[in-house]
């Protein structure tokens, strides 16, 4: 699945790149940028390095490789997706800017077949092990998606654009039906216990995905003591943006510093997006039993953007 | 009613704060230990409902009391070894509040 998490609305990855930046490239240095910040030129099939898949091909560009059969047509029905969609204003892999912010986009083609995966449950999705049933009947409703994609490119002769809306609608329905379908309860862990009803509708619609982080996290906090069990996956730059990722307004806290901590590995945790906010959080049931540390403080701006 | 049964968790979980002096909520649910009190003791049905409202305000995610953790980090008075059996115990009385509130 996808090696990062996208937030349209913010217009940027939400996990730092885990690649090494390459110091003769500045866009690099930008661990959050998508592509170079160029996705209609490049993308980023794994979420660590960015590739450009039309560089080699011959000048009938993108719309002569929909025609081809071979292993590109992923990548390639991708390309033509993003360019000729009728909404404009891509900003990303994911969703169009005025896509619903809830509805992160997880990257296209770290599996081939993401394109119509993209996003509506993306955090089921995510949370489905590679071996679930689910995930098979998924990609191969994302194969028929991209075919008709590629033969709609085609009736039209090159001329014109796709139903982006339909794509994305029907890509959300496949997705939703996976949440809904018995297999998807099955592909939870059998190890690791689910939320309280409670903590679980702090998630949007009550989704989360749970599991034991494999690497250290880093992850953020708005707050004028330190110190808690919910933790944002972005550093808020102001106290406007923490109420409006995180809805910590609702409690009338001051809103002051914002800490780093770093939630080890082995540790378990619940992400998902943030009910009430746009943010996506990650809940740690007993942050001394973990072993949250914290890295520091700085001073949070007052007001917003 | 399930505001007698609430006052008494409520007690347990501020006697809990006061031990390791964790502020700023060992005031806060103070305030709410004496409201709620006061309403059981005195108020009309409205008072007491009105307080096991504001009981029930207490719960959310990020910034509410269901994120309030006990830790040395904050300047709470606990070694840090302590930390996880203590919060352990917070969340249980937590989940016990709640459960009467629901149910109140």
């Amino acid at each position: 699945m996808g090696a990062r998490w996208y937030d349209p609305y913010l217009k940027q990855w939400i996990q730092p790149d885990t690649a090494v930046a390459d110091l003769t490239d500045p866009q690099s240095l930008n661990r959050y940028s998508y592509a170079d910040n160029n996705p209609l030129r490049y993308n980023d099939p794994t979420g660590h390095d960015v590739e450009c898949p039309g560089c080699d091909a011959s000048d009938a560009g993108v719309l002569a490789e929909l025609g081809g059969t071979g292993g590109g047509e992923a990548e390639a029905a991708w390309n033509y997706f993003v360019s000729y969609s009728p909404v404009t204003d891509w900003e990303g892999p994911g969703l169009p800017a005025n896509f619903r912010p809830e509805e992160l986009a997880q990257e296209p083609a770290s599996a081939p077949y993401v394109i119509a995966g993209v996003a509506v449950d993306a955090v089921a999705v995510a949370a489905m092990p590679e071996d679930s049933p689910v995930l098979p009947a998924l990609r191969a409703a994302s194969e028929g998606l991209i075919a008709e994609g590629a033969e709609e490119a085609g009736a039209r002769g090159g001329v014109g654009a796709p139903d982006a809306d339909q794509l994305l609608s029907s890509a959300g329905q496949v997705a939703q039906s996976a949440v809904e379908s018995p297999a998807s309860e099955s592909a939870a862990s059998e190890t690791i216990p689910q939320l309280a009803p409670r903590i679980a509708e702090t998630f949007q619609n009550g989704e989360y995905a749970a599991r034991q982080l494999q690497s250290d996290l880093t992850v953020y906090r708005a707050e004028g003591v330190q110190m808690g069990r919910w933790f944002g996956a972005v550093r808020p730059d102001s106290a406007a943006m923490a109420e409006r990722m995180y809805n910590v307004a609702t409690f009338g806290n001051d809103l002051t510093q914002v800490p780093t901590y770093v939630i080890p590995e082995g540790a378990v945790v619940y992400e998902g997006l943030v009910e009430g906010g746009t943010g996506w959080q990650t809940f740690v049931p007993n942050p001394a039993e973990a072993g949250v540390g914290l890295l520091g403080a700085e001073p949070l701006p007052q007001g917003g953007f | 009613m399930g505001l007698a049964k609430a006052l008494d968790i409520l007690r347990e979980i501020r006697a809990l704060l006061d031990r390791y002096r964790a502020e700023p909520w060992a005031s806060r649910i103070r305030e709410l230990e004496a409201r709620a009190d006061g309403a059981l003791r005195q108020g009309p049905d409205w008072a007491r409902q009105e307080a096991v409202d504001e009981l029930r305000d207490l719960f959310g995610g990020m910034g509410s009391f269901d994120d309030a953790v006990i830790s040395s980090l904050k300047g709470d008075a606990i070694a840090g070894s302590r930390e996880a059996a203590v919060n352990a115990e917070l969340s249980r009385l937590r989940d016990e509040l709640y459960e009467t509130l629901r149910d109140s």
